[in-house]
């Protein structure tokens, strides 16, 4: 039985009869990564679940036309990346606040959430990480968390690498000072 | 204290056995879409055109509105080209686009009309391509 690669998938999903196989094979190779792409960001577990499995059923729809300009996981991860900020979006409308609400509830329900693991300081900074803009969010998180390059992370959001080095740079200075302050 | 190694962990956990459970669970979600999909009956002509044509004409504006404030620049910015100033009233009203912001934004507001990838792509593409025929129009 051969590992599936990415380019083992890609194509046997564009062949007949061969598609559950091989997006199995996708669910099976990337699910991890991308539930915890995706759960920094929403950082409720039940919230991921939705968003993975939304992320997905747009794979599973899109997969066929799939053209390999961009690698599978550079594709995968902006489709789970544009869904994750579309449910932020979403939430933010139906609870008819500002962000900064929603951003508010998110942190306090941090503390009582039982599939938050960490200590005290990991909670403070992941409430100073919800405070920044969803973007620079996203952007501190693919680095300090994910160890990514630049250049990758400029494949899936898009952006410069100069515009992402800034905008860490900037993502640190501002959660340093919110720990320091504490 | 970001450089700790002990901030970098994840203090995130989840059920046990969650990803051993998942591709069933999607297996599920992606059966019951598709059987939903196979029972609605497609919108209409009338209705699949009303949403084309919503989308379409919020670019066409959108680019109307881009092409105004560039033509409205250039008579700010060289004066004597032009025989008419421009009224600061409205160039207040103008907003200033971000043109990542926007693309972005764009290609949101189509997309629950456009589900795949392909398509944002390509409506973005389109979106760039007219505004450089635009452009084009407003220099010569």
């Amino acid at each position: 039985m051969p590992e599936w690669n990415d380019q083992l998938i890609i194509e046997a999903f564009k062949s007949p009869g061969k598609e559950e196989e091989a997006f199995g094979a996708l669910v099976k190779n990337y699910q991890e990564r991308l539930y915890w792409h995706i759960r920094k960001m929403v950082v409720n577990h039940d919230d991921a679940d939705d968003v993975l499995q939304n992320t997905l059923l747009k794979v599973w729809s899109s997969l066929k036309s799939f053209r390999s300009e961009s690698g599978l996981y550079t594709w995968l991860y902006r489709i789970a990346t544009n869904e994750a900020l579309s449910f932020l979006k979403q939430k933010k409308k139906k609870s008819q606040a500002s962000w900064l609400d929603v951003e508010q509830h998110m942190s306090e329900s941090l503390e009582s959430d039982p599939w938050f693991s960490g200590d005290d300081i990991q909670l403070k900074l992941q409430q100073a990480i919800l405070r920044l803009p969803e973007k620079q969010r996203l952007v501190f998180n693919m680095k300090y968390f994910d160890d990514m390059k630049y250049e990758d992370m400029s494949d899936i959001l898009g952006t410069s690498v100069g515009a992402l080095k800034a905008s860490y740079h900037h993502a640190v200075k501002k959660i340093e000072s919110m720990l320091g302050a504490d | 204290m970001l450089q700790e190694e002990k901030m970098k962990k994840q203090p995130f956990s989840l059920p046990e056995a969650y990803f051993d459970a998942f591709p069933e669970r999607l297996k599920r979600r992606i059966a019951e879409e598709e059987s939903l999909k196979a029972t609605k009956p497609a919108p209409g002509p009338l209705v699949r055109n009303l949403r084309m044509t919503r989308s379409w004409v919020a670019l066409a504006a959108a680019i109307a509105g881009l092409a105004l404030l560039v033509s409205t620049l250039i008579r700010v910015l060289v004066p004597g080209e032009s025989d008419s100033y421009p009224d600061m009233a409205m160039l207040e009203q103008l907003e200033i686009f971000d043109d990542d912001r926007f693309i972005y934004e764009m290609m949101e507001e189509g997309s629950a009309e456009l589900d795949d990838e392909e398509a944002f792509a390509q409506q973005a593409m389109d979106y760039l391509a007219l505004n450089d025929v635009e452009r084009i129009m407003i220099y010569e």
